[in-house]
């Protein structure tokens, strides 16, 4: 019994670590190719930066606001996260995802949703801005990564939406335009109805359109001159601003196609 | 235990190790099994250290983070590191400055902090704008009035090292070297400076003996009805309960201190109790480096500080003039016990190149 037991068990040891070796090697290899399930589909989100109907230019004084305030951009980046899916029966998909909009550079304006399930969808939620579960730490990778220079130093926490340019005082002058955006009271969602999607084990696109003039107009109207440097983390920052962008930045999305 | 159960558990052992070195072996060709456990070694007298799971201490990491602490590779004109701030002569303060100067040759608005004991600290800056030491890392490489760097430029640089690159492969086993790491290894060398081995402690575990006048300045400093001292330095560990309090340095505020982080009115004026190990080497004092003397901060508490809506309540209640000057001088005496001269000379700490 026990010579048995020897046996058995020295050549568990020699063959089980081998057996494992090759699990390892295996893991190294690329995945094999799988084919694709046909109860699932993919939704690539679109999104186009604009102002009232033109595309976000870089530098010159292209813009104007409802103030008739006319205003250039340098930076616009903004935070899309927790994108939800609305099936027909209301059943939610939260995506959990965190993604950097940043206006300067399309590849970033762009990003699918994998796996879901064949179905009728028919609007999205999502955050514009970081949650209060990953809004205190910079300890994080990908878009949350600070290297992406949407965090904060002094007061840990994400700057959701940033946009810096300069725009044109009462006398013609060039003033900076700084209007950084976040912390937990400064985060709003978005829900939008969409033309209904039909999920059948294929993919689709969803054209979503973000107006830049929104922000500062829709509803509450945001003036430059009323303070043209605001950093939610500054002790200057007043709390009516704050409350205002919060309240407009979900109506500055909208959704007028899908593919 | 018969001999049958052993000779099982023996091969089983055999089992579980060749498998474990079969998959290290595999990942890396070299040979490298990945970096080795650092054993901190806390001092009698000092609670444990609760290391965050997410950045175990390691031999590898606390290296990587001392030379990144020292490296002025960090600033945006290569000339400045954490050390030229935080010295570790003066308990990784700055020498005599009140305010450190930065790269651009502008000065900031606090006086930089001692480094030491860090691991027991639950927020960090003056006001605990940030919650772990990890996330502290990023305010003064980005600050304008310090390193002036962005943090894409920072890493670029780290990754276009001749060194760094090899250094973060060891310390984290990636061929990246990403923000996470870098605020990882800083903090990681960071949590390994402790202090703990001063004259009051060596007192303490029967090592040594204090003088007359330091004993005097001991009880005194507990004493509720002269120094007071202990309601915010609480006696032994730290010296400090790192709460957050206003102490009558002014009734009008130039730096509302707390209340930039919580936007709460009576946080104005508040700023984190310091520690009180080392104080002896880090002059000048408080959070705007104003006095220059431990005397002068003595003089601030028996009878200097001012009465506002958010003067903390111990010394709302308390007696000015409630020390004599002999009374200062004790407990003076008693904090120079306070002063670790090996930590400020401990080579683990020094610059490594």
């Amino acid at each position: 019994m026990s010579k048995y037991l020897l046996a058995g068990s020295l050549c568990l040891s020699l063959i089980i670590p081998s057996a494992l070796l090759t699990s390892c090697r295996k893991k190294a290899k690329d995945p094999e190719p799988v084919v694709a399930a046909k109860t699932y589909g993919a939704i690539t989100v679109k999104v186009s930066n604009e102002v009232d109907g033109s595309p976000v230019t870089f530098g010159a004084y292209s813009f104007t606001n409802a103030k008739g305030e006319r205003y250039s951009i340098n930076i616009l980046k903004y935070y899309i996260s927790n994108f939800t899916l609305v099936g027909e029966d209301n059943t939610e998909t939260n995506y959990h995802n965190y993604k950097l909009i940043d206006a300067k550079d399309t590849s970033t304006c762009r990003f699918t949703l994998d796996s879901i399930p064949n179905g009728n969808y028919k609007a999205i939620k999502f955050y514009i801005g970081v949650d209060s579960l990953n809004n205190h730490t910079g300890l994080q990778e990908g878009d949350l990564d600070p290297i992406k220079q949407m965090i904060w130093g002094w007061k840990i926490g994400y700057i959701f939406f940033k946009h810096e340019g300069t725009f044109r005082n009462d006398t013609g002058g060039s003033e900076i335009l700084l209007y950084h955006l976040g912390t937990d009271e400064a985060l709003s969602q978005a829900s939008i109805t969409i033309p209904l999607i039909t999920v059948k084990g294929n993919d689709h696109t969803l054209y979503l359109k973000f107006n830049l003039n929104d922000v500062y107009h829709k509803p509450n109207d945001v003036g430059f001159k009323r303070n043209n440097i605001h950093q939610s983390t500054d002790i200057f920052g007043d709390a009516g601003w704050l409350l205002d962008l919060r309240t407009n930045m979900p109506n500055a999305f909208t959704c007028s196609k899908v593919e | 235990m018969n001999k049958k159960n052993i000779l099982f558990i023996f091969s089983l052992f055999v089992f579980f190790f060749s498998s474990i070195q079969a998959c290290k072996k595999d990942g890396n060709p070299d040979g490298y099994s990945g970096p080795t456990p650092y054993h901190l070694v806390i001092p009698t007298g000092l609670p444990p250290m609760a290391i965050p799971a997410n950045n175990p201490l390691t031999v590898e990491g606390v290296a990587l983070g001392r030379k990144l602490f020292y490296d002025p590779i960090l600033s945006r004109d290569l000339k400045m590191s954490c050390a030229s701030c935080h010295n570790q002569a003066f308990a990784f303060s700055d020498s005599t400055l009140q305010f450190s100067i930065g790269v651009d040759g502008v000065a900031g608005n606090r006086n930089a902090m001692n480094l030491f004991n860090l691991g027991y600290q639950k927020e960090f800056f003056w006001d605990g704008g940030v919650s772990t030491l990890e996330d502290q890392v990023i305010g003064p490489i980005i600050n304008p009035v310090e390193m002036h760097e962005t943090i894409p430029n920072a890493i670029q640089k780290l990754r276009s090292d001749p060194f760094y690159p090899a250094l973060f492969k060891k310390a984290f086993l990636t061929d990246s070297i990403t923000t996470p790491l870098l605020m990882k290894a800083i903090a990681q060398f960071e949590r390994t400076m402790v202090s703990g081995n001063s004259k009051y402690d060596q007192y303490k575990r029967g090592e040594a003996t204090l003088t007359l006048q330091e004993m005097k300045g001991l009880d005194l400093f507990e004493d509720g009805t002269k120094g007071d001292c202990t309601h915010c330095h609480v006696m032994g560990s730290t010296f400090s309960d790192f709460e957050y309090r206003n102490t009558g340095l002014d009734s009008i505020y130039t730096d509302v201190g707390r209340y930039r982080i919580t936007f709460v009115g009576s946080d104005s004026g508040k700023f984190k109790t310091p520690s009180l190990r080392n104080i002896a080497l880090t002059a000048p004092y408080m959070h705007d480096g104003r006095f220059s003397t431990l005397q002068q901060c003595l003089d601030h508490y028996n009878t200097g500080f001012h009465y506002s809506d958010n003067l903390d309540i111990t010394l709302k209640v308390t007696r000015k003039g409630r020390m004599n000057a002999q009374d200062m001088s004790d407990i003076i005496a008693f904090l120079h016990t306070l002063t670790d001269t090996g930590f400020i000379k401990n080579p683990l700490f020094r610059n490594p190149s």
